[in-house]
């Protein structure tokens, strides 16, 4: 039956949005793009398109009063078998659009690992710098591939990649003029401490932050301002006491 | 999305806690902020020329500032909350606890909670998290023994608690009443009732639509509650 396979396509986006809220890790954010069903439901559409036309034809040369009425209730529920096909992958298209929305606003230094991750071609890692401008972590740190700040770009289609690039630019673009005060990609949760200890989880060297300089060895203890490590904490340097 | 979807419908307890702490509250500064006359005079404040006021007045962008300049030492004023405990951490300040942490005033809500099982007792909307705020933040200051205090309040909660999952088997599609109910506890079930609310108005409204002599499904004819009412016992 046509639109069994948006069916099987809309339940895997069921999957994977279970897969999202039930585990945190960035890998399983995004599942491989479902390219076969999605060209097979094209190609579905593709013939029912051709159905169309042919009816249309039908419908306008037809003279019997009974047939007419026939052939226009076939023409609807081929229209309609279209229209089914193309919610099904709005809504599966969406559904992933949404996903890396958010994980351009989450991760501030987003990393898209390109080559193939057994490969461990370091040179195709595409880093998106949403925030350079507001901390000076220089590049090798964005380049050190912390386990959970990559994901496979080869899980995306190609106008996904194109759109995910776009959209990180957009917030960068939204973080630079009209709110450079602000930083807008930080936490949601309500500042209710000015200092905090910080714990020290990940040997990163000595990192410059705007408001001076860390030398962050592994398992060491400060007493800090918390604006000022924040941002640490997300990149899972630092973990808060 | 820039707002996470987790976010999106209700808030966290932590935006709970931040709402609260911008009521003021009574204090008892340790320290003198007030200045002397001879540093008053020139009131018009110019930032640029330090050299005539060797004291720079605080200025708060959010609240009124004038309680935070003339703090007197062991005078009571007011302060918002969040300005007392940080306050209250260096030791510069005494909290004075809200008159309904007390024992005997917690005692006279008891009393009325299980007095009245329809209805809730008229605690402060954010007695929940000036209870917590106070017994972390303050356990020094509050006039009773504060195990006492914290097993009153875990009662209050207990009991208010039940009477909510009470009110909830009469969620209905047009409204609730839910006095005197407060913040953190109607943060607790919004996800829950609006949703259930919700719900049982498209139920109703469809139900409705689809019994009267309009078959139009989308079309909005019933007025909530009118004429049909299927919801209320199902």
């Amino acid at each position: 039956m046509y639109g069994d396979l948006s069916n099987k396509l809309i339940l895997e986006a069921k999957r994977a949005k279970q897969l999202r809220e039930t585990s945190t890790s960035l890998a399983s954010q995004l599942t491989p793009y479902q390219e076969t069903f999605v060209r097979n439901i094209l190609k579905e559409v593709e013939q029912l398109k051709q159905n169309a036309i042919f009816l249309h034809e039908e419908i306008v040369n037809e003279t019997d009063p009974m047939q007419l009425k026939m052939k226009k209730c076939q023409y609807y529920v081929n229209f309609f078998a279209m229209e089914r096909n193309k919610r099904c992958l709005l809504a599966y298209h969406k559904d992933r659009s949404d996903t890396m929305d958010s994980l351009c606003w989450d991760q501030q230094n987003l990393i898209l690992n390109g080559g193939n991750g057994n490969k461990g071609n370091k040179h195709d890692a595409t880093t998106l710098d949403n925030n350079n401008n507001n901390d000076d972590n220089d590049n090798d740190n964005n380049s050190n591939n912390i386990d959970n700040e990559t994901f496979d770009i080869n899980n995306l289609s190609h106008e996904e990649q194109v759109y995910i690039r776009e959209y990180s630019k957009l917030i960068t673009s939204l973080n630079g003029d009209e709110f450079a005060d602000i930083d807008l990609n930080g936490s949601l949760v309500p500042p209710s401490e000015v200092f905090i200890d910080v714990r020290v989880l990940k040997d990163a060297g000595e990192i410059q932050t705007e408001y001076g300089v860390f030398n962050l060895i592994k398992d060491s203890q400060f007493f800090v301002r918390q604006s000022d490590v924040e941002r640490l904490i997300q990149q899972g340097y630092l973990k808060k006491i | 999305m820039s707002f996470p979807e987790s976010l999106q419908n209700t808030f966290l307890p932590q935006e709970i806690q931040f709402i609260v702490e911008n009521e003021p509250i009574k204090i008892l500064p340790r320290i003198t902020t007030r200045q002397r006359k001879q540093y008053r005079q020139g009131s018009n404040y110019d930032p640029d020329s330090k050299n005539s006021h060797p004291i720079k007045p605080w200025r708060l962008i959010t609240t009124n500032d004038y309680n935070v300049n003339n703090m007197i030492a062991m005078k009571s004023t007011e302060l918002p909350l969040w300005m007392a405990v940080l306050l209250k951490e260096q030791k510069k300040c005494n909290i004075i606890a809200p008159n309904w942490i007390t024992v005997s005033n917690l005692d006279k809500y008891i009393d009325f909670e299980l007095k009245n099982p329809m209805k809730f007792s008229s605690l402060p909307w954010n007695w929940l998290v000036i209870a917590c705020i106070l017994f972390t933040k303050a356990p020094d200051d509050l006039t009773d023994p504060i195990h006492l205090l914290k097993s009153r309040c875990q009662d209050l909660r207990e009991i208010r608690l039940a009477k909510v999952q009470n009110g909830l088997a009469i969620l209905n599609e047009s409204h609730l009443q839910l006095d005197n109910l407060s913040l953190m506890e109607i943060n607790e079930i919004r996800p829950y009732a609006t949703k259930i609310s919700d719900m049982f108005k498209n139920l109703h409204k469809n139900t409705a639509a689809g019994l009267g002599e309009d078959y139009d499904m989308h079309m909005d004819t019933s007025e909530p509650g009118a004429s049909f009412n299927m919801t209320q016992n199902p």
